[in-house]
């Protein structure tokens, strides 16, 4: 049995004694992702809690008032009629995310829209909440299309609007079954940044119960020490992958894709955060500062690789940057094996840039604790 | 064995091991003497290439370079502070630090269980260490610098916070080890456990070697006279001839012939209430070499 094997099989059951420490490095980096996961996808469906808005009615005419029953009929929308004044005050302390004014003549202008008749209305939006107005305005001109669509029957019984398809575009038979297969790879991300984080202690954990000096005197190299608390890692980010996977099986119908490619997206993302925690773990001669330490780069990586708002969500130079992000090509690689469907050369760039960063951390994490012994 | 030449280590400016020099012989016990900070556990952590020396050479084990394997596998080193772990059971503890230095099958159960035997802690090895009382993890800490059958020992204030009798049972293990001609190197800053185990002792003070030789040749340079101090319980008639001087009722005699001066005093006739012989100890021989106490640090 090589030291190294020796040295992680003994930190394996150290963790193993040490309940307190089981459950940061097991079961919080599972909290972890699940609530990552249920944020950005909705466990159980893709219902989202409709948005809350005042509707103004100024103008009492019959079209009018079947736009405002189209509305308050949207199930994307919560609609509370009220004053203007009353509706203002709601938006302004943040009970109602927006108000929608129906304007006077608004529906004279529904009935002359041939001859140039622009119907009216206004939209009061939360300052707080200006991310959600263009989803609002969408919803508001569907209805308005579909009052125009109900006009024009009436005047023209053939006309019809233009159809919109949406067609999922991935490998045939790999689409995502649940919303959650879309969120398990940054959920994935994070159990593994936890328990890297939550392994990048250990060393300092070797100094202050004194039995560094007694490994160091002993036949075995700085670099086996380190290599055996990455072992130790690795071993443990595959367990807690594993353990997610199981769950989000069994609870969340999640589908596992291609199981080849997602051992070796899976085997990938761990090698890589096993070696930035070899890194991390020489960065501080106190559990305070490697903690600290280790959860800051972990963070810092998530949040410019998409673990905490979603690429798309980023503004261009963001996106470029999340390149240097290991958090990013775990994605992609996960994303790839669950249901993308890549073949082997697509997923040989992102498993090859995780495997190449675990691989500098290593080497950093020896050549930075050889400095720390000098 | 051991042959450290001019070693030099400092730290953010202070030195803590300035020039030492001295050498060990096989199958010796050899002690470093002095107080806390004087250098001794900076000196280990160079022999036993935990540190890099900033000047100096360094020999162990007939080998230049101390973190070289097989000078590592020739070597146990029970360090000052506990360096076990808490969470595992003793016999785990010697099961791993064994299997590190590449004991394997029935001479790792062999071994495991004289270390077990050696610090008495048989029924005790599926315990936790972190139940141990402090003389047993003290006995522990010993036993895994043994489990590998190392020639050469570095025993870094061994018997530290140690209870009475532990450190009885500890000394019984270490002289059982001298008589099996291990080569130990002893670090101490009570007088009494060098002069009771080490064959020849260097006394150390702020990160030099002051001297170096056997107890009894130390003494003879550094430790001056015995004194005889008797409480006189009549003064003598005039014209007795007492060796020393009277203060008072207290007759203080400084002598190398303790017995014969007592002769003297009894067949003048002196009659005496106490009597007290202080012969000259490491610590007098540390007091003479650098004007403080041992335990003034």
């Amino acid at each position: 049995m090589s030291r190294i094997v020796i040295l992680a099989l003994k930190d394996l059951r150290l963790l193993w004694r040490d309940r307190f420490g089981l459950f940061w490095i097991l079961v919080f980096p599972l909290v972890f992702a699940l609530f990552f996961g249920s944020i950005f996808g909705g466990i159980g469906g893709a219902r989202r809690t409709p948005l809350k808005i005042a509707v103004v009615q100024e103008d009492e005419s019959d079209a009018a008032r079947a736009y405002v029953e189209r509305i308050a009929a949207s199930p994307a929308l919560q609609a509370l009629a009220m004053e203007r004044e009353a509706a203002w005050e709601a938006v302004r302390r943040g009970n109602r995310s927006a108000f929608v004014a129906i304007r006077p003549g608004f529906g004279e202008a529904l009935g002359r829209l041939l001859e140039g008749g622009a119907p009216a209305l206004e939209l009061g939006i939360d300052p707080a909440r200006t991310a959600e107005a263009g989803y609002l305005q969408g919803l508001l001109v569907e209805s308005l299309f579909a009052s125009m669509q109900d006009r024009f029957r009436t005047v023209a019984p053939g006309l019809r609007g233009p159809e919109v398809t949406v067609t999922p575009v991935s490998s045939a038979g790999s689409r995502p079954h649940s919303p959650f297969e879309i969120t398990f790879p940054s959920a994935i991300q994070w159990a593994l940044l936890g328990c890297a984080a939550g392994f990048a202690i250990s060393l300092v954990r070797e100094r202050t119960a004194g039995t560094w000096l007694r490994l160091r005197s002993g036949p075995v190299t700085r670099a086996e020490i380190l290599a055996g608390k990455g072992l130790a890692c690795y071993c443990a980010c595959i367990v807690v992958a594993l353990l997610l996977l199981m769950f989000a099986v069994a609870a969340l119908g999640v589908r596992l894709g291609n199981p080849a490619m997602l051992a070796l997206a899976l085997a990938s993302s761990a090698a890589c955060f096993s070696g930035i925690m070899m890194m991390v773990c020489v960065l501080g001669k106190t559990e305070q500062s490697v903690a600290g330490a280790g959860w800051a780069i972990f963070t810092l990586m998530a949040m410019i690789g998409g673990g905490m708002v979603p690429l798309i969500a980023m503004p261009a130079w963001m996106i470029t940057l999340s390149n240097i992000s290991p958090v990013k090509w775990g994605i992609v690689a996960l994303e790839g094996a669950i249901w993308r469907g890549f073949a082997l050369s697509e997923m040989a760039l992102p498993c090859a840039i995780l495997w190449a960063i675990g691989l500098t951390g290593f080497g950093a994490g020896v050549r930075l604790l050889a400095r720390a012994d000098r | 064995m051991i042959r450290a030449e001019s070693l030099r280590k400092s730290y953010d400016g202070l030195t803590a091991v300035d020039g030492a020099s001295f050498e060990i012989r096989p199958g010796e016990t050899f002690g470093l003497l002095g107080p806390n900070g004087a250098g001794k556990t900076t000196t280990i952590h160079m022999l036993v290439g935990a540190l890099q020396p900033d000047a100096g050479s360094i020999e162990v084990a007939g080998a230049p370079d101390p973190s070289r394997a097989e000078v590592r596998r020739a070597i146990g080193l029970a360090p000052q502070a506990l360096s076990l772990y808490a969470e595992l059971t003793g016999e785990e503890n010697l099961l791993f630090f064994a299997r590190l230095h590449g004991l394997r099958g029935a001479r790792l159960r062999d071994r495991v269980d004289w270390a077990l035997g050696f610090a008495g802690l048989r029924e005790k090895a599926r315990q936790r260490v972190g139940a141990y009382s402090g003389g047993m993890q003290r006995r522990l800490n010993l036993a895994c610098a043994l489990v590998h059958e190392p020639r050469v020992l570095f025993l870094d204030e061994p018997t530290a916070g140690v209870d009475p009798q532990s450190r009885i049972h500890l000394f019984a293990n270490i002289e059982a080890l001298a008589r099996e001609g291990r080569t130990i190197l002893y670090t101490t800053h009570y007088m009494e456990e060098a002069e009771r185990l080490c064959d020849r002792v260097a006394i150390m003070d702020r990160g030099r070697i002051l001297d170096c030789d056997t107890v009894p040749a130390l003494l003879a340079r550094h430790g001056g006279r015995a004194v005889i101090e008797a409480e006189l319980a009549e003064l003598p008639t005039e014209g007795a001839v007492l060796p020393g001087r009277i203060d008072g009722k207290i007759l203080r005699v400084e002598t190398e012939r303790p017995l014969e001066d007592l002769a003297q005093v009894a067949s003048a006739g002196a009659k005496l209430s106490s009597l007290h012989l202080h012969r000259p100890d490491l610590e007098t021989v540390f007091l003479a070499l650098t004007g403080r106490s041992l335990r003034d640090g």
